[in-house]
């Protein structure tokens, strides 16, 4: 647990910085040493600051990104304002959130040994590195591919391995974690404890604390508007820290919620007030689908149905074809076999369009089609196309905006939709699917890149929306679906491995790590508590549940 | 010890920063693309007469990041552009420089019109005269055809080629140009460094 | 569809070829062409440019449908040029033309010399493409950055170009995401109808999120780039490219080629060959 006792590598007094265009400061009055060897987990809830402490610490602030900065950094006693970025360069390796964006090689060695290329290190030292960081991460089996075949996991990997060519002392990640599979998510978070056995500090910061656990960090920090709540020993944090903004393993819910037994009120399970699904009729049904990219078959032989009243969460692996499956159904995809009913009648000859005003479609990433001046103009987008009424279109707009909670927002109508927070946009995408009025809606990958905090509330909203009769999602956060699912759909290498309530599905535990899930406490606890309920319960209301039960826990 | 990160003085705009190398990257890329996917759904012949958003697009890089970015937009999107669509890379030269130069004058604009571009609206109006202008001058160059093919006269490039893809282009650039400047402006403000 | 440079031509023969070999040729090729006038000359070119395009293995099946409209446009281009000049031009100029027919509403004039030129562009056209496509299909993926460097370009340029290369398949997926994410709001990107205006408009929901979401996400491309010290000073370039005795045996062919053309042109000697069996 407690760092070794050596010279520290990252020395942090007392920083603040405020961006040039920034209102108020997005750094307070943080002080900070990292030790060689120490792993430090940065988290807090979105716009808190991890993102501009890891600039501060690689030196992109000062050299890159302006503003007010006062106190200072130093990285192996270097000071990162007055030492260029070409020295600071060999000291701190960064690995950025989008794996797609901080790739810039075409092949994944060119990848590699751009960082030493553009210090001049000699061709045979650079050889040497390479062969050195090709073993020491695993990446030996991605040598000869192009950055452009690789997953999000193996991106993230390789990225890994373009800053460890420059040997840093310091390697500083940027929630590495979002859209990887909890299987990619553990390898990667596995390379990361090697690392700092051999001696590398490493600050990584991230939402999904739980799954970060396996790197088993030695110091937490958490930050709340850019300054300090807390730093201090991972027990101390997982003791203190608020389980609603962070995702903690399910035992500190538990002495939480102890805690809060004391006092007369017993949080009411919003899952209590859940109708009971009716699975029948059918809503969406594939019948021996296969359907892929031009030439490459995704979807293997695929049959299932979906309720009309269910709420349906379909997880697999990354590259399982999760997206794929909703797009073949929506008409996005064509089908080379079989066939999509929507409420019993074949989808042949029925436009996209046509079907989204059944099933409202919220893209992994929302922002992808914002293009109006405005978002009244982005959520009439739709409605304009299919040749609705204008004279509804104030309604429209107004309740779409309430039902994502976006209408309380200041002239949100006339904003311009990529102003809006990551968090909001992906609200925006929501109202956008809404404006068709579905009854159905489809979600892909509605937690990530969200803070816990957001995520589920998130998905408590989206169950509240009048008018929905069914929920699809695909997500890669276990609990989300366990707890939001009444059904869950396990993808693999494009076939369906299972089909079944939550219950039925994770009982085969060969098959849920086949498919690179983790069991997580949240599951395990369910089992042990919840099984009466049938249904997956949240951490608050099982928790609440066992305490005021007095059923003995064990954690 | 307090350090005021000063914004350092912007470089001159012909410095090949890694910004501006990766927003020419970029606007090379994707105007490769867009010519591709145009290409691909296009009636062949009709080159012409086709309408051309991703040359909008090209203005529009030159305008918003200047002549550098706007030259090897054009000039690298357009050689790598020809290359995607089996045309060839070194096929046509000059209609590859004429792009380049065609970027390379829109992105002068900003410089010569700072102090008129007070406004958004007057600097979306800048944005597309500037489009129109830097084609019609930029194009100038394929007049080089005479040399790279022999069977065309003065009168014959001016006819199916300069006219008919200045036109084109011009509408492309005075439409597209100003929409994305307009979509863009309020984020750059924001994300600013 | 996703865009990109595929390496179809793995293994073959000029994949095996240091890559600057083959983009000299073609840079050779572009300039010895345009000053070879004669069909007869041309047709003896086009078989030799095909036989270096086999060269490159590149499967027909992968690069057919571009061949073909490659084609179509190649003869499009070449018809109305010589139809609008009627043969007037080129060699031909004040020669008095063979008329072999007139074409309604302009009465545009079909004559020998017109089709002959036809002939000869066709030829030409088809001749560079085909030397072209190996730049695109035969040069292995990251060898293109190095090989311009070794080309003196600097340093910078050639890492733009690769950036550029890099680039292309992962914004024309956006691409494609963004299609699917307007085709299930009505949006039909195909629709025709309208003056070049409105359909200019009408694409905006296209080509403004995605420009825009490439833009945004230029910022962390930038911070990889400085993060790794990219720019501040002389660079290595790893990957040294070997030019064999067979490349240099290609770039010496078309160099003489370059050679050969230019002579015969200086000398007068390539003029436009007016295809005997269309004179009346
Ligand atoms: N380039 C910038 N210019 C101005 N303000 C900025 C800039 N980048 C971030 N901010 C602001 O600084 C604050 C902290 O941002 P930061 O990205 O560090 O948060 P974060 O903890 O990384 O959030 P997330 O978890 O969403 O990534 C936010 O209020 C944000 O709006
Ligand atoms: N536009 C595309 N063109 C070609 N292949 C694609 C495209 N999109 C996805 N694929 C491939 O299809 C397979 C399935 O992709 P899909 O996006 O459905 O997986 P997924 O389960 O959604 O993965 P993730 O969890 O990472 O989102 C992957 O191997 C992917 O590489
Ligand atoms: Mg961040
Ligand atoms: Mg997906």
């Amino acid at each position: 647990m407690t760092p070794r006792v050596t010279e520290p590598i990252a020395v942090v007094e007392g920083l603040t910085f405020r961006y040039r265009r920034g209102s108020q400061p997005a750094l307070r009055d943080i002080w900070l040493e990292i030790a060689p060897g120490e792993v430090l987990l940065v988290a807090g809830p979105s716009g808190c600051g991890k993102s501009t402490l890891i600039r501060a610490l690689n030196g992109l602030i000062p050299h890159s990104y302006h503003g007010d900065l006062t106190g200072s950094v130093r990285i192996a006693g270097h000071p990162t304002d007055t030492t260029p970025l070409r020295g600071l360069a060999t000291l701190v390796g960064t690995v950025l959130q989008d794996p797609t964006r901080q790739l810039v090689a075409s092949t994944v060695p060119a990848e590699l040994t751009f960082g030493p290329e553009n210090l001049g290190v000699e061709r045979d030292e650079i050889g040497r590195r390479l062969v050195g960081v090709a073993a020491a991460s695993g990446l030996a089996p991605l040598m000869d591919r192009t950055t452009d075949e690789l997953s999000g996991g193996e991106s993230q990997q390789v990225a890994i391995g373009g800053a460890l060519m420059l040997e840093p002392r310091l390697l500083v990640l940027d929630e590495p974690l979002a859209n990887l599979d909890p299987a990619a998510a553990h390898r990667l978070l596995a390379l990361v404890r090697r690392l700092a056995d051999a001696g590398t500090a490493v600050v990584i910061v991230e939402h999904r604390i739980e799954d970060v656990l396996d790197a088993r960090p030695d110091r937490a920090l958490y930050l709340e508007q850019g300054a300090t709540r807390y730093l201090g020993s991972m027990d101390g944090f997982l003791a203190t820290a608020d389980p609603t903004t962070v995702k903690l393993p399910f035992y500190t819910w538990m002495s939480r919620a102890r805690a809060a037994s004391a006092a007369p009120s017993v949080p009411s399970p919003p899952d209590a007030r859940r109708p009971q699904p009716e699975y029948a009729p059918p809503r969406l049904e594939w019948r021996r689908v296969e359907a892929g990219y031009d030439g490459r078959t995704v979807l293997h032989d695929v049959s299932a149905i979906l309720g009309a009243r269910e709420r349906v969460a379909v997880l697999g692996p990354n590259g399982s074809g999760k997206t794929t499956l909703f797009k073949a159904a929506i008409g996005l995809r064509p089908l080379t076999k079989g066939e999509v009913l929507v409420d019993g009648e074949p989808t042949v000859g029925r436009s996209v369009a046509d079907l989204a005003a059944t099933f409202g479609y919220v893209f992994q990433n929302p922002s992808q089609m914002l293009f109006a001046p405005t978002v009244r103009d982005e959520l009439l987008f739709g409605p304009r196309n299919l040749g609705h009424d204008p004279a509804g279109f104030d309604a429209l707009v107004a309740r779409a905006l309430g039902r994502v909670g976006l209408a309380g927002e200041p002239e949100i109508e006339s904003r311009p939709p990529r102003t809006l927070s990551h968090g909001q946009q992906k609200r925006l995408g929501i109202a956008v699917a809404l404006a068709l009025q579905p009854r159905t809606l489809v979600l892909d990958e509605p937690s990530a890149g969200q803070d816990y905090r957001s995520a589920t509330a998130f998905m408590r909203e989206v169950e509240r929306i009048a008018g929905l009769e069914s929920v699809y999602f695909v997500t890669h956060d276990v609990d989300l679906a366990l707890t939001h699912a009444d059904r869950v759909l396990l993808l693999r290498d494009g076939r369906i491995a299972a089909d079944g309530a939550p219950s039925e599905v994770i009982a085969d535990r060969e098959l849920w790590r086949a498919c690179n899930l983790r069991e997580t406490s949240l599951m395990e606890a369910n089992l042990r508590w919840g099984g009466r309920s049938g249904r997956f319960l949240g951490p608050e209301t099982l928790a609440a549940m066992v305490v005021t039960e007095r059923t003995t826990p064990g954690s | 010890m307090t350090a005021m990160a000063e914004p350092q003085s912007t470089p001159s705009p012909w410095s090949l920063t890694t910004r501006v190398i990766v927003y020419a990257a970029i606007g090379a890329a994707l105007y490769a693309v867009f010519n591709w996917i145009s290409f691909a759904i296009q009636i062949p012949g009709a080159e012409s007469v086709s309408v051309r958003p991703h040359y909008g697009l090209l203005t529009f890089f030159g305008f918003a990041f200047g002549p550098v970015v706007g030259f090897l937009t054009g000039f690298v999107g357009n050689v790598v552009g020809d290359q995607l669509t089996g045309w060839g890379a070194f096929t046509s030269p000059h209609w590859s420089l004429a792009n380049g130069l065609a970027g390379l004058i829109a992105g002068l604009f900003p410089i010569w019109m700072a102090s008129r571009m007070t406004s958004v609206g007057s600097k979306a109006l800048t944005a597309a005269v500037a489009g129109v202008v830097a084609t019609v001058i930029g194009f100038l160059v394929i007049f080089l055809g005479l040399v790279l093919t022999p069977e065309l006269d003065v009168n014959t490039i001016l006819t199916t080629e300069y006219i008919p893809v200045v036109i084109a282009n011009s509408i492309a650039a005075a439409i597209v140009t100003p929409i994305l400047v307009l979509a863009w402006e309020p984020i750059s403000a924001q994300m600013g460094r | 569809m996703r865009a990109a440079f595929a390496y179809l031509g793995r293994g073959s023969w000029l994949a095996r070829r240091d890559p600057r070999s083959i983009l000299l040729a073609a840079f050779f090729f572009v300039l010895g062409a345009p000053q070879v006038r004669d069909s007869r000359h041309l047709v003896l070119i086009l078989a030799a440019a095909v036989g270096y395009y086999l060269l490159a293995g590149i499967p027909w099946r992968a690069v057919r449908r571009q061949w073909l409209l490659l084609v179509v446009v190649i003869g499009a281009v070449a018809t109305i040029n010589a139809l609008i000049t009627g043969g007037q031009s080129g060699g031909f100029a004040d020669a008095d033309t063979h008329v072999l027919l007139t074409l309604p509403p302009f009465g545009t004039e079909v004559s020998a010399e017109g089709i002959s030129l036809i002939v000869t562009q066709v030829l030409r056209f088809g001749a560079i493409a085909a030397v072209g496509f190996p730049v695109a299909y035969a040069i292995a993926p990251g060898d293109l950055g190095p090989a311009l460097r070794q080309l003196r370009l600097g340093d910078r340029m050639p890492v733009m170009v690769d950036l550029t290369v890099r680039f292309i398949p992962t914004l024309s997926t956006e691409f494609g995401e963004t299609i699917d994410a307007q085709r299930v709001r009505g949006f039909d990107p195909l629709r025709a109808g309208g003056s070049p205006m409105t359909r200019l408009r009408r694409l905006a929901p296209l080509f403004v999120p995605v420009t825009v979401g490439s833009l945004t996400g230029a910022e962390d491309t930038i911070d990889a780039m400085d993060l790794r010290a990219f720019g501040v000073g002389k660079r290595t370039w790893y990957r040294k490219l070997e030019m064999d005795t067979a490349s240099w045996l290609v770039v010496g062919a078309f160099l003489l080629f370059l050679f050969v053309a230019t002579s015969l042109n200086l000398s007068g000697q390539s003029e436009h060959y007016l295809l005997p069996f269309l004179v009346p």
